[in-house]
């Protein structure tokens, strides 16, 4: 199914998506989960969609999903990425990478933080297993274990 | 033949693109590459 392949990350059916986020008028955060997640249940659907009760508030996320760079003209959200990483490559307060190892975005993209972030080096890193892209909704207790973890220590 | 505007695809399209059962490669066609031939 089409729905499959997006899941397994592939990015012209992404770029669907950007476009209906980006210019479909009644966009809603909700809708776009409750189709292309695996949440189902209507009141964490709806706890998505409340911090945008109206157009007004939408415009970061009809924006967000169209910096991933994929096509030529996204150079500058590369730039954009690249100052990011020069921030992130003198942060040196610890920093704990607890990744999905099921994301088929993310999976693996702990190693970068963990290699180029000083605050990474001397951190028990952890990796949730049996989640997907929404780990928080996927392996929550697992998750949480592991923030709480890193904050005790 | 049936033409469908996706240029701004709706919720209703975006349930029957990602619910559709079709599992081929895709392909992008990127038409203003043809602009100035088509004019």
């Amino acid at each position: 199914m089409v729905s499959e392949q997006f899941r397994a990350g592939s990015p012209i059916t992404f770029l669907y998506l950007v476009k209906h986020a980006a210019e479909y008028p009644d966009f809603s955060v909700g809708d776009a989960f409750g189709l292309l997640s695996n949440i189902r249940g209507e009141q964490v659907l709806a706890g998505y969609t409340a911090p945008f009760p109206d157009d007004n508030y939408i415009a970061g996320v009809r924006k967000f999903l169209s910096c991933v760079p994929l096509l030529e003209h996204h150079q500058a959200d590369c730039d954009a990425n690249d100052r990011a990483w020069a921030v992130l490559e003198a942060f040196d307060r610890p920093l704990l990478t607890a990744f999905s190892d099921g994301g088929p975005v993310t999976k693996g993209g702990e190693a970068e933080f963990q290699q180029r972030v000083p605050g990474a080096e001397s951190v028990k890193h952890t990796t949730n297993t049996g989640g997907r892209h929404f780990l928080q909704e996927d392996q929550p207790e697992q998750l949480s274990h592991s923030i709480i973890t890193f904050m005790r220590d | 033949m049936k033409v469908v505007s996706q240029v701004m695809p709706s919720q209703e399209q975006m349930q029957e693109f990602f619910g559709s059962g079709d599992n081929g490669p895709f392909v992008m066609a990127n038409l203003l590459k043809f602009k100035a031939t088509a004019e």
